[in-house]
């Protein structure tokens, strides 16, 4: 079974190559489509996208994991080194090549043997493997999802042929390029579900990009303005304690035990009375004695500070 | 009786009571000291933004409530060109208590002893708690031009002072400059 998918990946260079020009067709339309819309931020969309996309289609899979959007285009990429590295574990317990076409011929026979559907075995596998290696990993289900999508029209030897041909090929040095391309297919398939419906789901958008909608408020202003408000009100109003230098509230800044007219807050106040008495502002004593001596004579039905204030008021 | 055995009855919930006192003094020093801390990086922040010319004061190395201040003698008194150093110590009272400053350089000055101590009225009896560094450098350096010579702590300076070419050449003999 190994070697035979090997020769076949051999011998049938030439329909990879004609598979690939029908694939590349498609790729070119939904690409120049997404060109169109998405412009300078498309590699940011594919990272996003890629991503999303991931998680839609496999649809319950809960090894989903959500720091996956860091990724991005390069990221992508540099998957199928990942992808070499991390393959080479299961082929070395079959058969101990290092070679890499029988690597990915080793694994693609076993998913095969495994009578499951195509995709599905693929994927569970992979998820298992996924499970044990690196974040970078879980886009390479991407890349095998997208071909068994792509290629789900046809039939099942068929597909499982082209299969090997294109992991096959993917590895040598074209590799690069058709992973790209498979990218842009999924992205753009999913760019043109999600563009409607959820735009901003993933990431607020920046001031400066191009497609931001007019409408949307500018966060950054949104933020600063509240602050300036606020300093500017602590600027309006003189409301610091000159003794604690903490902030004056509402009780305090209606508070004048002076008619000296010095202002402090009534914790300061407090402190001052249980001490010498006097106010810091003009060193008068603060008239306590009197003041408590009008308390109880008025019968005591006020509490001392309001009776203070108020005899203030009373007096000058 | 029954009175007794309720005066009997309070007696030893007395000590719980007085544990219940003590309990909470330990929380309101702690938040004094803050408020001290607060009081003081306020103090610093003002006086490092406002740039008043002749003084400066500066937390010693790790401690805030340990200050080091600087003087420099006004233009037109004995003093002109001389530049003092004088320690600031701040009590967890601050600024309901004055804090205690001394001169560390050798000040000749009726109203500063040998000792580097320092009798001015605001930093005693007439202290209120409206006051800060600032203003209580800025009273020692007018203190330096206009001692008060009726309670003096140095009647040697204070029997000089009339003698103004004198008392200059004295503080220039005296004068250490700083450094270090």
């Amino acid at each position: 079974m190994i070697s035979d998918s090997i020769t076949n990946a051999s011998a049938t260079a030439a329909p990879t190559s004609r598979d690939y020009g029908t694939k590349k067709k498609r790729n070119h339309k939904s690409a120049k489509m997404k060109q169109n819309k998405l412009g300078l931020r498309r590699e940011q969309w594919l990272s996003q996208v890629t991503n999303k996309a991931c998680k839609e289609e496999k649809s319950g899979n809960s090894s989903e994991k959500p720091d996956l959007r860091v990724e991005n285009l390069d990221g992508v990429r540099r998957e199928d080194h990942h992808h070499e590295s991390f393959m080479q574990s299961p082929s070395n317990s079959s058969m101990g090549g290092t070679d890499l076409s029988t690597n990915f011929s080793g694994k693609s026979s076993r998913s095969s043997s495994s009578s499951s559907g195509f995709c599905s075995g693929n994927v569970t596998e992979e998820e298992n493997l996924d499970d044990d290696d690196d974040d970078d990993d879980d886009g390479c289900v991407d890349d095998w999802e997208a071909v068994a999508d792509a290629l789900a029209a046809e039939e099942e030897e068929e597909k499982e042929n082209r299969r090997l041909r294109e992991s096959v090929k993917e590895d040598e040095s074209v590799g690069g390029s058709s992973a790209s391309n498979v990218c842009d297919s999924i992205s753009s398939d999913v760019v043109c579900v999600n563009d409607a419906k959820q735009k901003s789901s993933n990431r607020a958008w920046r001031p400066d990009d191009d497609l931001r909608p007019q409408g949307l408020p500018n966060l950054g202003k949104q933020l600063s303005f509240p602050e300036l408000d606020k300093r500017f009100s602590s600027v309006a109003i003189p409301s610091s304690c000159p003794i604690c230098y903490e902030d004056l509230d509402l009780t305090d800044s209606s508070f004048l035990p002076c008619p000296c007219g010095f202002r402090l807050c009534l914790f300061c106040h407090k402190t001052i009375c249980d001490g010498d008495g006097r106010c810091p502002g003009c060193r008068k004593p603060y008239e306590r004695d009197s003041m408590k001596a009008e308390t109880s004579s008025q019968g005591g039905g006020l509490t001392i500070r309001l009776a203070r204030s108020s005899s203030m008021f009373c007096r000058f | 009786m029954a009175a007794v055995n309720g005066y009997h009855g309070n007696t030893p919930a007395d000590p719980p009571v007085t544990n219940g006192s003590k309990q909470p003094v330990p929380p309101t020093k702690t938040v004094d000291s803050q408020s001290v801390l607060k009081r003081l990086q306020s103090e610093l922040m003002g006086l490092m933004m406002g740039g008043d010319p002749g003084i400066s004061a500066f937390p010693e190395e790790d401690n805030i409530m340990c200050w080091k201040g600087t003087i420099t003698g006004s233009k037109e008194t004995v003093f002109e060109g001389t530049e003092y150093r004088l320690s600031l110590s701040f009590s967890n009272d601050y600024p309901f208590k004055p804090p205690k400053i001394k001169f560390e350089t050798c000040c000749f000055h009726p109203n500063v002893d040998v000792y580097g101590n320092i009798c001015l009225d605001i930093l005693q009896d007439k202290w209120s708690s409206a006051y800060d560094v600032r203003t209580i450098l800025l009273s020692i350096q007018s203190l330096l031009g206009e001692p008060n010579i009726s309670s003096p702590l140095n009647t040697q300076a204070a029997q000089l002072w009339s003698n103004q070419e004198e008392y200059r050449k004295m503080v220039e003999k005296l004068y250490k400059p700083l450094n270090a």
